[in-house]
């Protein structure tokens, strides 16, 4: 199977594995682009949320545990 | 005391003024693309077909990048009730284009409105309530974005067909006005913070002047035939000039649109980058999914749609829980580590699809990456702005919504690719 592709004027033929592997690999970017996101995450500061409206200079406080 | 009490009578009339403002927004950026041909037949200018995506985006990436400074100087009700306005008269002044110089340069208009609004409403979420009851309105502003994200492309597609695609800026108008009904009277001015308005023309300058060059650039070399190699270097080239130059003005800004001492604060800069990888995440998933359905399973455009609203539900009911869950447990780190791990998941499975991947298989797939992508969509704009004085509220939020929406930049730069496609077997 090959993907005919009309872009501006031109038609190009891609072949259909080719296209596949292409958008596999946009996944697989994705899936790297999580484990640097959930690895960060592990190096976020957790800094506790109050019920309470902050002041102009608030004061950090560690969220307990 | 005024202001909170105002917001105390009101807050629900106040809440749905914002989410309608956001959802205008929301909407109309979905609409448009499905009434694009149509537009394209009508004025002609199919060699233009990206830029009046590529100018509304860039437009809104500045406006959403000043939003934050613009509310600190004149109060956020100001800036909304004026954003909401522009958008409303670029709208109108959109459909009565005569030719696409015209909707290019009107679309440019409602981006300045647009960026304003994507953004003032989550400042003005921070202004009202305490930052653990954040969350939840975080969450149902994301709803927006997903609700927009179904009901947009079919909508565009019937006002398109049934009125006229200048309908699809048309009806922009009823909704602004409702917007404006609610928050002109019901949303209180809160107390500007800076009362120094030293305004950061070199940043601002320096900024319009790297992005813009940048997606120029990047949308000429996509269309490798109009300018000269030589005029695309030195565009590229004064792109990072300018980028430096931005780097330079805001350490001598006395109030800078981006502060760069944020960055020294862990949760602002970890939140930040994480933002931005969601931003390519999401990307990838809503736009690959209906690409692999379409390319390589044969689907027709409507049905791979379909698929998808499998995964933006998905992600609008984990965007609700997550909120949710932040408000009850008043931390976040847990979940975003949760969300990012669900993330890689899902993604992982979407690499090993196949053209002999079951029906199922696939909506469990993309199911799995709409509730990682949900679960962190409000967590990172309310962990900022819970790690930065209230004085800094407004340029974390805008600096977060900037990083979010500078991917869709990238990607409408060379989406034009994908307009005319079949398969032949």
């Amino acid at each position: 199977m090959t993907l005919k592709l009309n872009l501006q004027n031109t038609t190009i033929h891609v072949s259909s594995s080719l296209l596949v592997t292409a958008i596999h690999n946009v996944f697989i970017i994705a899936v790297i682009l999580n484990i640097i996101g959930l690895i960060l995450c592990f190096f976020l500061k957790d800094l506790y949320m109050s019920n309470e409206m902050e002041e102009e200079e608030i004061s950090y406080e560690d969220a307990p545990g | 005391m005024g202001a909170e009490s105002d917001v105390l009578k009101h807050f629900k009339l106040i809440v749905s003024g914002l989410i309608i403002s956001l959802l205008i927004v929301s909407l109309d950026s979905t609409i448009t693309t499905t009434a694009m041909p149509k537009i394209i037949a009508n004025l002609g200018g199919l060699q233009y077909y990206v830029w009046p995506f590529t100018i509304y985006l860039t437009t809104v990436i500045i406006s959403a990048m000043l939003s934050g400074k613009l509310s600190d100087f004149y109060g956020s009700k100001k800036i909304l009730i004026g954003a909401l306005i522009v958008f409303v008269t670029g709208s109108i002044l959109c459909g009565f284009s005569h030719n696409m110089t015209e909707l290019i340069l009107f679309r440019a208009l409602q981006g300045l409105g647009a960026g304003i609004i994507v953004t003032v409403p989550k400042k003005i979420i921070a202004e009202m309530i305490p930052p653990r009851q954040r969350g939840k309105y975080m969450g149902l502003f994301g709803v927006a974005g997903g609700i927009s994200s179904v009901v947009g492309p079919t909508l565009g597609g019937f006002i398109t067909d049934s009125l006229g695609w200048q309908w699809i800026f048309f009806i922009n108008v009823p909704i602004g006005i409702i917007a404006l009904s609610l928050i002109i009277p019901y949303l209180p001015e809160f107390e500007v913070i800076v009362k120094e308005k030293v305004m950061d023309y070199l940043g601002i300058i320096t900024f319009t002047g790297a992005l813009t060059s940048f997606l120029v650039a990047l949308t000429f070399s996509q269309q490798n035939t109009i300018i000269s190699s030589v005029l695309l270097d030195s565009l590229w080239i004064f792109s990072v000039i300018m980028l430096f130059g931005f780097i330079y003005a805001e350490r001598k800004a006395k109030e800078p649109i981006l502060p760069l001492y944020l960055f020294r604060n862990s949760v602002f800069t970890i939140s930040t980058i994480a933002t931005f990888l969601l931003g390519a995440i999401t990307l990838a998933g809503t736009v690959y999914i209906p690409l692999f359905l379409q390319l390589v399973k044969g689907l027709s455009p409507s049905a791979s749609g379909a698929y998808l609203t499998l995964l933006l539900f998905a992600m609008i009911i984990t965007a609700i829980l997550s909120g949710q869950i932040i408000s009850k447990t008043g931390t976040y780190k847990k979940l975003a580590i949760i969300s990012f791990a669900i993330g890689t998941v899902g993604m992982f499975l979407l690499s090993t699809l196949t053209q002999n991947t079951s029906n199922l298989e696939l909506i469990i797939y993309e199911i799995i990456v709409g509730i990682g992508a949900g679960l962190a969509m409000p967590l990172f704009t309310v962990a900022i702005q819970n790690a930065v004085t209230k004085r800094d509220l407004g340029v974390v939020t805008s600096s977060t919504m900037y990083f979010r929406i500078s991917w869709k930049c990238n990607w409408f730069s060379h989406s034009r690719s994908y307009c005319k496609h079949d398969i032949e077997t």
